[in-house]
């Protein structure tokens, strides 16, 4: 697994205090901390959601940026890395609702050009086209297990939807795309 | 076992859900079920495959040159306010110039009207401003789930978007109209040319809109 969803309990109290001190200097620091902090994990989840590196970036920018725009409005009705967790599923869906209806397959795609050679280029093909067939639903369900490494709770909590509903849809989501890419 | 089951099965034993009863049931069934053993393959390695592309896709970020865009967009952002007050301002100065007329008092008219043209699109555009914020903090926090609440902000913004699209465009020619009737019937160039000014903004505005509205189809579509 990837690495863990959450912040680090004492960061996130720090960061906390930081917001409700609204001290510019005590939020930049705080800002550069969440950033470093959540960057990857992040860039993980834009990544499958949004279909490309490029567009994952984007996606990442945009969180921060509305994170950065949206702090001082955080009264901690969830955990912080929650609430930017899930500006961050926005984010990714904004952008890719953004990408043409006819967008065609290029080299920057999840799936294309690989840095590591063992997987094949074909396969991962299969693997993005499948993923692309999915609802943003259970794309997102199965993203945030099989990447994010989060359990069925944690995404319940975050998604704010019952832990079974969880369970269907990531059964759904893998059956989909076990088929497609079988097919 | 029906094969249905199995493949639920085969889920819950990934995620070490499964009893042993439902274990040996299961192992019974892939014994002699190729089609399963084949699902069970595939979405084992779905879970390695998309976390190794991750990995790929990560190391070939350059997170400065990312960091760098980022910051330079803040500092656009934060003067973004400043920067539109003082472009009103020079706009406001720019028009009663040239348009101002022979008396003190048509220079107070035209100011006035330029400065009342200004001061509603800046109100029209901090109100935007603060409604994004807004939304960008209720996205983190709402009850309804964040895809919900995706779905329930897109799909207002395309009822606004549907109508906005028509209506700006509409007042923008009924606005062009009026100034160019007050032209023909002989009134101040500075009424003419707030009339016109605001009737070109609306229908920009329109065409805007309408491309507002096809990308929020698009999300709306991303959405389902």
């Amino acid at each position: 697994m990837v690495r863990a969803p959450a912040l680090d309990a004492a960061l996130e109290e720090a960061l906390l205090r930081c917001v409700r001190e609204r001290r510019a200097a005590e939020r930049e620091r705080a800002f550069e901390a969440v950033f470093l902090a959540m960057r990857d994990p992040l860039f993980g989840l834009c990544l499958h959601l949004a279909g490309s590196r490029a567009e994952a970036e984007d996606a990442v920018q945009e969180t921060f940026l509305a994170v950065h725009r949206a702090l001082p409005e955080f009264r901690g009705d969830a955990r912080l890395s929650t609430w930017i967790w899930r500006i961050a599923i926005r984010a990714a869906l904004r952008v890719r609702s953004r990408r043409p209806a006819t967008d065609a397959v290029d080299d920057d795609r999840v799936g294309a050009a690989p840095a590591n050679p063992g997987v094949a280029r074909e396969e991962r093909d299969r693997l993005r086209s499948a993923l692309d067939g999915l609802s943003a639903d259970h794309r997102l369900v199965l993203s945030l297990f099989a990447v994010e490494g989060l359990s069925h709770k944690e995404i319940a909590e975050l998604l704010a939807i019952p832990e079974g509903t969880v369970w269907s849809r990531l059964h759904l989501a893998r059956k989909q795309v076990a088929r497609a890419m079988d097919a | 076992m029906t094969c249905e089951q199995a493949e639920l099965s085969i889920g819950m034993r990934q995620h070490g859900a499964l009893d042993a009863a439902g274990l040996s049931d299961l192992e019974a069934h892939l014994a002699g079920c190729a089609s399963c053993r084949r699902f069970e393959d595939t979405t084992r390695r779905l879970e390695t495959d998309m976390q190794s592309q991750t990995m790929d896709e990560l190391s070939r970020i350059d997170w400065t040159r990312v960091e760098t865009r980022m910051r330079k967009l803040h500092e656009e952002n934060r003067h973004l306010l400043p920067r539109s007050l003082a472009m009103a301002l020079v706009l406001t100065i720019a028009i009663t110039w040239v348009t101002g007329g022979h008396s003190p008092a048509d220079y107070v008219e035209t100011a006035t009207q330029t400065l009342a043209m200004s001061a509603i699109l800046m109100a029209a555009f901090v109100l935007q401003l603060r409604r994004r914020r807004r939304e960008e903090a209720m996205a983190g926090t709402s009850r309804e789930g964040v895809l919900g609440f995706c779905r329930t902000q897109v799909d207002g913004a395309v009822q606004r978007t549907r109508w906005f699209r028509f209506l700006n465009p509409i007042f923008g020619v009924i606005w062009l109209v009026g100034g160019l009737r007050i032209h023909a019937s002989g009134g101040t160039t500075a009424a003419t040319v707030f009339f016109l000014g605001f009737g070109v903004l609306l229908i920009g505005w329109g065409v805007t809109t309408h491309f507002d509205y096809r990308r929020l189809l698009r999300e709306q579509a991303t959405l389902r």
